[in-house]
């Protein structure tokens, strides 16, 4: 796989995590930091970490998170905010299976950033639509009864106006 | 395309939660009728508590309310200022007689109460929640103030306050009741005083707050002393000149610890005969901290203009924890700014470290008019906001943003 190493050339510490489907990377302790959860383990287990395993996470979408994690990986200076800007609404412009599957993956690597940005751009896709093409866009199943869909609407009616 | 059975991954709750917060509350309405889970987690009181507070965190879909007497608001867009639509206010069923003016809002929340005259003002108290038109009667004060042997209450001079208390999540009325009491001895003297009450939504019900070495009614109060007050970050502040031989104080009511505080103001202030020298004080909000606006005509060099010296309220970080009541509180000077001669008197502050002065303005040779301009305080321009808001009276300026909130 193409970007399964960092290729860091400085002398940046280096650590090795793995996918759910058993692949490994290696990325710059930086970037890895950024999710709170990788964090928390380095520190736990010290210089004695082999691999850290991610379980929760396939290697794609761990290409993808990492992705991110490496252009947030130093403090970002005014002059260069405008340009992250771009970057990150590209970024989160993604499939929709990518992006469940980057946002679940953000909410158990603990990014909240990143997982801010994904949320905003979740909210971004609900608003201006009504249920039905909410209902659509996320292949969600109406469960209520034709009844209980009308009583909810009346009582709600205010949201309709 | 095997993205189909992906597409039906459900997002767990906490990330919906988080996406839904980012939402505005109308939205947030609408999406009750997507399916059941979203439903319930809509509609559930936690959600909506974490709704209200992370749009009052990152102040996202707030507006103006401009305020005059009447039952109608002006709601304005922030930062464009356009007019967006008129607010009717409610009226209670059962008693259509009453006419209800804005005095606070909070999270969404309106507090009504009737309007000075008949009966008097706050004799009759409601919470409003004007997106979802929820309106809910508080219980009222009289039960209390029988108990006091009040004879009369003053139908002028009382004072509202409307807030939040982060640390219990409730929402409190804050009121100021000028009281006329039996005398002790059961005589036929009576005397004035002034009470404070706390109201709270948990529980329904007043309750009368005592200040500490309180030195209301150690002077006569003018019959028709007027309080506004003005809600910062879980307080609600009121100015208190007790006659024009002593000196102003800021009193202000913290709804969490419900207590009293005051302080002295950070300049002398002024009384003089002499008009052109005046000194005018309102107060408002900046920065999440209390602003005092000082207001005062400077003549040299022409051409006439109103100085106005922003200060802040900041809580004294230095000072030890040990000293209670206003020492541990310090006025900073935050900036000062210049305003033709007729932009003056009533300076609220908005969001955005915007300034919003009042302009005076002449229609014919005897009329003025009331109108609301931005100060915009990086930049230091003003720009006058549209001409329909000119008002031959001084409106009240509410922040208001909307929420899901049930007043229960």
């Amino acid at each position: 796989m193409a970007s399964s190493t960092s290729g860091s050339s400085s002398s940046s510490k280096v650590v090795k995590i793995r996918s759910s489907d058993n692949e490994n990377f290696e990325v710059e302790e930086a970037a890895a930091a950024r999710s709170e959860t990788i964090k928390k383990l380095l520190e736990d287990v010290g210089d004695d970490a082999d691999v850290i395993p991610l379980p929760n996470v396939d290697a794609k979408t761990l290409v993808k998170v990492m992705e991110w994690c490496k252009k947030h990986m130093d403090d970002v200076d005014e002059l260069n905010k405008e340009e992250m800007k771009t970057w990150d609404a590209e970024f989160v412009d993604m499939d929709q299976s990518c992006l469940y599957n980057v946002l679940l993956a953000a909410n158990f690597l603990n990014i909240k950033e990143l997982l801010d940005q994904l949320t905003q751009k979740v909210a971004d896709m609900i608003k201006g639509k009504s249920p039905e093409e909410i209902r659509a866009t996320f292949n969600i199943k109406n469960d209520f009864t034709p009844e209980e869909e009308a009583e909810i609407r009346k009582q709600n009616a205010w949201a309709f106006e | 395309m095997q993205q189909e059975d992906e597409r039906g991954k459900e997002l767990p709750r906490e990330i919906l939660v988080q996406i839904f917060c980012k939402l505005p509350a109308k939205v947030v309405g609408q999406l009750s009728s997507v399916c059941k889970s979203w439903y319930e987690i809509v509609t559930d009181p936690t959600f909506i508590a974490m709704h209200v507070d992370w749009c009052a965190k990152n102040q996202t879909g707030f507006e103006y309310l401009i305020s005059y007497t009447g039952s109608e608001i002006s709601r304005l867009r922030r930062k464009s200022f356009d007019f967006k639509e008129t607010l009717r206010l409610p009226q209670d069923q059962n008693s259509l007689k009453f006419k209800l003016k804005l005095v606070g809002s909070c999270h969404g929340l309106l507090c009504l109460t009737t309007q000075a005259g008949r009966p008097y003002i706050g004799a009759h108290t409601y919470l409003w929640n004007p997106l979802i038109g929820v309106l809910k009667k508080l219980r009222g004060l009289s039960g209390k103030l029988k108990k006091l042997s009040c004879m009369h209450v003053r139908r002028r001079g009382n004072a509202f306050g409307f807030g939040f208390d982060s640390g219990t999540g409730d929402y409190k009325v804050f009121q100021i009741v000028r009281l006329n009491l039996r005398g002790k001895d059961g005589g036929g003297g009576h005397r004035w005083v002034t009470t404070k009450w706390v109201y709270s939504l948990a529980t329904n019900s007043w309750k009368q707050v005592k200040e500490a070495d309180d030195d209301d009614d150690a002077f006569p109060t003018e019959p028709d002393t007027y309080y506004y007050t003005t809600y910062v970050n879980g307080a609600c502040y009121w100015m208190q000149t007790r006659d024009p031989f002593s000196s102003t104080v800021i009193k202000w009511f913290d709804f969490s610890d419900e207590t009293i505080r005051k302080t002295k103001l950070p300049v002398d202030d002024y009384y003089d005969d002499d008009d052109d020298k005046d000194t005018n004080m309102t107060m408002g909000s900046l920065n999440n901290s209390l602003a005092l606006f000082v207001t005062h005509l400077e003549e040299q060099p022409p051409p006439t203009v109103n100085v106005v010296n922003v200060w802040l309220l900041k809580k004294d970080i230095e000072s030890s924890s040990t000293s209670s009541s206003s020492s541990s509180f310090l006025w900073v000077k935050q900036l000062s700014a210049v305003l033709s001669q007729y932009h003056l008197w009533y300076i609220k502050t908005g969001l955005d470290d915007e300034i919003l002065p009042l302009r005076y303005r002449s229609i014919s040779g005897t009329e003025w008019r009331c109108g609301l301009n931005i100060y915009d305080i990086k930049k230091q321009t003003i720009t006058e906001v549209d001409d329909d808001i000119y008002h031959e009276r001084v409106p009240e300026i509410f922040t208001y943003s909307e929420s899901l909130l049930l007043p229960s």
